[in-house]
């Protein structure tokens, strides 16, 4: 064990559910390797983390996508690094919601009835009219002849 | 002038021919057109993970009040919503049908990640509701949601998709974004008169492009 204190971070916090989530830890100088314990997560026990072109000695990355089935809440997923160092990073799980939304009832696709359907009312009740009209013309002159 | 009144009673034969024919052929049509759907192209663009990255700063957290859509005419009071019990999204009341619902567990449109806004597509109590016409978006087409801090966040569409229900991808659909994106959701497709529920969601894809006061 080294005198260093191991810290580490995780983008994005808050993450959520199915996202890819980096896990950033800092072992100290002499350390070669860590390792994530993803049990928690719903992971792999035992994730090697790495070193890249862009992080300092003792500095391991990795980047993993959250199952779509973890837990909202708070996380502290633990590391144990080469040179004998343990800790421990600490982030939160936004819920997401889990099924396709119902937004709408269907009217726009079952509902008929047209504006032709008011006419053809309107076009039959002048019919009516006008045929009423017709015969009591005629029954007028049948009386007065 | 027999020959008007007989003229006339054929008018009203006529007439009542024709109305009774319209009324017959209306009454069998659907009285709105089917919602829009985006086109297919764009439903294999976003599946094969079509991304637009915003490079303006994002904003600190306010609480979404309205949504502004000139392209489709959408003026919409929005309302904080959570998830209910069963994991699905709080969404807008039928009886409301021009509201729209953000979801608040996630996050706020103009932070970092994806907010995601919800509104019905049709309600029985006004025919076609607020996303109606989401489908008709486009990639460039502007969206505008006005902050509880009184600013203006601008998000621009970059992909459309009409997603089975039965297979909505929701890690797709809600995934982390490292810079502020936006989600409009609503139903569409076919209409299971069964089950009395779309079957399909149609999700229209925003990224951020900065904000006004």
């Amino acid at each position: 064990m080294t005198g260093v204190r191991p810290s580490g971070q995780v983008t994005p916090n808050p993450s959520a559910p199915g996202t890819a989530t980096t896990f950033d830890v800092f072992c100290g100088r002499q350390a070669v390797s860590a390792t994530l314990f993803g049990v928690t997560l719903g992971l792999a026990d035992l994730n090697l983390m790495h070193s890249t072109a862009t992080t300092a000695p003792g500095e391991f990355v990795l980047t993993v996508t959250l199952p779509a089935s973890i837990a909202p809440g708070h996380y502290h997923p633990g590391f144990d690094c080469s040179n004998g160092n343990i800790g421990a990073v600490s982030f939160t799980v936004d819920p997401i919601p889990h099924k396709a939304p119902e937004t709408g009832d269907g009217t726009t696709a079952t509902q008929t009835g047209t504006p032709l359907t008011s006419v053809g009312y309107g076009l039959i009740g002048l019919g009516a009219l006008t045929g009423a009209g017709a015969i009591a013309w005629r029954r007028r002159v049948a009386q007065r002849g | 002038m027999r020959f008007l009144r007989n003229w006339l009673i054929g008018l009203s034969l006529a007439l009542i021919v024709a109305g009774a024919l319209s009324s017959y052929g209306g009454k069998n049509q659907l009285r709105w057109n089917a919602p829009a759907a985006p086109p297919a192209w764009e439903a294999r663009a976003t599946a094969h993970g079509t991304v637009a990255v915003s490079t303006a700063r994002p904003l600190a957290r306010s609480v979404p009040r309205f949504i502004w859509i000139p392209a489709i005419r959408v003026w919409a009071r929005i309302e904080a919503r959570g998830l209910r019990p069963n994991g699905t999204a709080v969404l807008p009341s039928l009886n409301h049908p021009f509201v729209t619902t953000w979801f608040d567990r996630g996050p706020a449109p103009g932070q970092r990640g994806t907010a995601a806004i919800f509104g019905h597509v049709d309600s029985y109590k006004v025919g076609p509701a607020v996303f109606y016409k989401l489908g008709v978006l486009r990639p460039g087409d502007l969206v505008y949601i006005t902050l509880d801090d009184q600013q203006v966040a601008i998000f621009r569409v970059y992909a459309l998709a009409m997603y089975q229900k039965s297979a909505f991808p929701t890690a797709v659909v809600y995934r982390y974004t490292q810079w502020p994106t936006l989600r409009l959701i609503t139903c569409g497709g076919l209409f299971d008169q069964r089950t009395h529920h779309y079957l399909s969601n149609v999700v229209a894809f925003a990224v951020y492009v900065g904000a006004r006061r």
